[in-house]
């Protein structure tokens, strides 16, 4: 079953920062309360990033680079998240990251 | 008999040569039509590229000054929207599938957003740092893009 998060509605509209030490919505915590369980349990999500006031590449960076840190496969993620936005330049930096291997800070 | 044949053959000449105006008059109009309309592009793109190149210059320099300047959540917060803002309408232009495009404005983002955008992480930087030589070359970088698909669409031929 595919499961559609509005980032803006379901997580923050003012997404930021890095780490969970810059604030609670961080990168790090987008992937450890959104990302990480989807994927673990197999459910497809798909993400819609419009809505937002803007994102900064830590953010991106820490929560989709950081799954690869964390052990998923770039594979894994591919098939369990799907990107949604009109600003393809936002997607096709956050696969950028995945495809990297998470060794992009 | 000779007379009504030809006055048969003088009837078509005079529609053929009818048709022939009509069809010379008609590519006449398209053709002008087409050179107006891509006359009228190149001058809207034209003015939305220089518009941007304003943009480019505000955010430059608002950037700066959140790396050089003591860690501001506010000003970070209005960089991540500006940014945004500036993809939007570089996406509302009608190359703006181009792929190098979306990696140049990535090269921006990250230049600007990647480093020594937390407090956590945030030290204040020299006028001569890496950091703001990145952001000033992703700037350029995204400009001379812009110019050159510019060049392509309007200028080459």
């Amino acid at each position: 079953m595919q499961t559609l998060l509005k980032v803006a509605e379901g997580f923050s509209k003012y997404p930021a920062g890095r780490f969970l030490t810059d604030g609670p919505y961080s990168g790090e915590a987008f992937r450890k309360r959104i990302l990480e369980p989807a994927i673990r349990d197999g459910k497809h999500l798909t993400l819609d990033l419009d809505g937002t006031r803007g994102y900064g590449s830590s953010f991106l960076e820490e929560a989709f680079g950081g799954l690869v840190r964390a052990g998923f496969s770039a594979e894994r993620i591919k098939t369990f998240i799907e990107l949604k936005s009109k600003d393809s330049s936002l997607i096709q930096e956050i696969w950028d990251y995945v495809n990297n291997g998470g060794t992009d800070s | 008999m000779a007379a009504p044949i030809a006055e048969n053959s003088c009837g078509i000449i005079y529609y053929v040569s009818q048709t022939v105006t009509w069809l010379i008059v008609l590519i006449g109009w398209f053709v002008i039509d087409k050179q107006n309309n891509r006359r009228e592009q190149r001058k809207e793109i034209r003015a939305a590229i220089d518009a941007l190149g304003e943009m480019l210059d505000v955010l430059e320099q608002d950037a700066i000054n959140f790396h050089t300047s003591g860690f501001d959540e506010r000003k970070g917060s209005e960089l991540r929207l500006a940014i945004q803002r500036l993809s939007a309408r570089v996406g509302r232009l009608s190359f703006s599938e181009n792929v190098n495009l979306n990696t140049r404005i990535i090269d921006l983002r990250r230049a600007i957003t990647l480093r020594n955008f937390e407090s956590t992480n945030h030290n204040v930087q020299q006028n001569d740092s890496q950091i703001i030589l990145t952001i000033a070359a992703a700037k350029d970088s995204l400009i001379d893009e812009l110019e050159f698909l510019f060049k392509e669409r309007f200028l080459r031929h």
